[in-house]
């Protein structure tokens, strides 16, 4: 019914970390296009849009319109753990409900697991308009984040023509960073924005450097904050958080 | 709100203002299709325009729409910054009300649209009609001056503000529920954005 292959494993399980502090149970969706899942955590602040089409995969065999696979991640990455460098894995779904792993590496190692019975929620697409695009090393936006989560619960990113700014602050100090247009690899402007984003569910979402060295986020004032992190073979991962209502 | 959102919106009042699914058609001078924030987080819904409504075009602007505007304002809370709109957007003759027909067909084509695209998440009931064919109760007054949550929307059920024209003493009663609305309502403002706030 429905076969995936993964030339490295280890993408496959870097995708599911990168998500598993934002959804519990996933639904993923199968088409002859791609694998996709769309997800919200239960809180309904953030949100997973992940896109791997047909391409990202190393061979990529679907004999079905639409077949969908639910499955608690962090069971998944319990299991896989240990799974990581160097195995070619293989996913496949037969008409018995089972999701078949196989790792093929130093040794042959098969998983078969039930897949969850219950249907994934239908979530429709956010209508959004930013005011401002910025393109910035990933590492450098986590360093920034971690500083200011060190200070208070919540970030306040602001954009002006040629500055990104973010900042926190409370009773215990405030923590700024600021960056320039040249400290950023392209700042897109509209308009000047002002808003605010939880810290704790930032660092769940941020600094995913082992998917891609640079994070796009777009933003505009009381709006979600978009984050992109461009894959491989033109997979794509994207986050949407709600903004807080007050801003600093 | 997006900006899509308000454009239909207003698509939707001109198409009000031209209506001609039901019979009240042919009596009114005027079409009422609501007024106030497009992006208000609490609606207010009544039975019908009334005759200065009908003149006027706009809702809640007659001897009843006085004593809401007096009540607003008592416990504090702005006319601009709520959407106020009817079961019906058309007179009924006589100031009758409106029949199942009527109202199934106003609620079906304008009503429940208004509420899909602004999205209030506190929406008050004004009097039994509104009550009745908003939630589909055969009993309305049971339920009266407690929350009602349907479809992640809450429901808060009252009288409509013509009873105090009729027995002064309602006037009390409803000052009561409009409290407990603006506790509902200044809950709902302070609350945490979430993402379906942006479907």
């Amino acid at each position: 019914m429905l076969t995936i292959e993964f030339e490295d494993a280890k993408s496959w399980i870097e995708l599911l970390e990168a998500i598993r502090d934002i959804v519990e149970e996933a639904f993923f969706v199968a088409t002859p296009e791609g694998l996709s899942l769309r997800a919200m955590d239960s809180a309904r602040v953030a949100m997973v849009d992940l896109k791997l089409p047909s391409v990202y995969f190393s061979n990529y065999n679907i004999e079905k319109e639409e077949v969908k696979i639910g499955f608690s991640i962090s069971s998944m990455v319990k299991i896989l753990k240990g799974m990581r460098k160097g195995y070619k894995l293989t996913l496949e779904l037969g008409e018995e409900n089972l999701i078949k792993l196989r790792f093929i590496g130093k040794g042959y190692h098969t998983f078969e697991f039930p897949l969850l019975d219950i249907e994934g929620e239908n979530i429709p697409s956010l209508k959004l308009k930013f005011d401002a695009k910025i393109k910035i090393e990933t590492k450098v936006l986590m360093d920034a984040v971690e500083n200011i989560e060190k200070f208070s619960d919540y970030a306040t990113f602001k954009v002006e023509s040629e500055k990104f700014m973010i900042y926190g602050k409370s009773e215990k100090g405030r923590a700024t960073s600021e960056f320039s247009k040249e400290d950023l690899i392209e700042l897109q402007f509209e308009n000047e924005a002002i808003s605010s984003y939880s810290t704790e569910y930032l660092l769940n979402i941020l600094g995913k450097d082992n998917l891609s060295e640079i994070t796009v986020i777009e933003f505009a004032t009381k709006v979600p904050l978009k984050v992109t992190y461009n894959l491989e073979n033109e997979g794509e991962l994207v986050y949407y958080l709600a903004p807080r209502t007050e801003t600093e | 709100m997006h900006e899509d959102n308000i454009k239909q919106l207003k698509v939707l009042e001109d198409e009000i203002r031209k209506c001609n699914l039901c019979p009240l058609r042919q009596y009114r001078k005027n079409a009422v299709p609501g007024e106030g924030a497009y992006n208000s987080k609490i609606m207010f819904i009544g039975e019908a325009p009334g005759e200065e409504e009908d003149k006027q075009g706009r809702p809640f602007v007659g001897k009843a729409g006085q004593v809401l505007n007096e009540i607003l304002k008592e416990v504090g809370i702005k006319r601009e910054e709520v959407f106020i709109t009817n079961v019906v957007k058309c007179r009924p003759p006589h100031n009758r009300e409106p029949n199942d027909e009527e109202s199934n067909t106003c609620i079906k084509n304008y009503l429940e649209k208004q509420i899909e695209l602004i999205k209030p998440s506190l929406i008050v009931l004004l009097g039994n009609v509104a009550i009745k064919y908003v939630l589909k109760l055969n009993e309305p007054s049971k339920i009266r001056g407690k929350k009602y949550i349907k479809n992640n929307t809450i429901y808060f059920p009252t009288y409509h503000p013509a009873v105090a024209l009729y027995n002064p003493k309602m006037k009390d009663a409803l000052l009561k529920d409009f409290k407990t609305i603006l506790s509902i309502y200044n809950e709902i403002k302070n609350k945490k954005i979430n993402l379906p706030d942006f479907f």
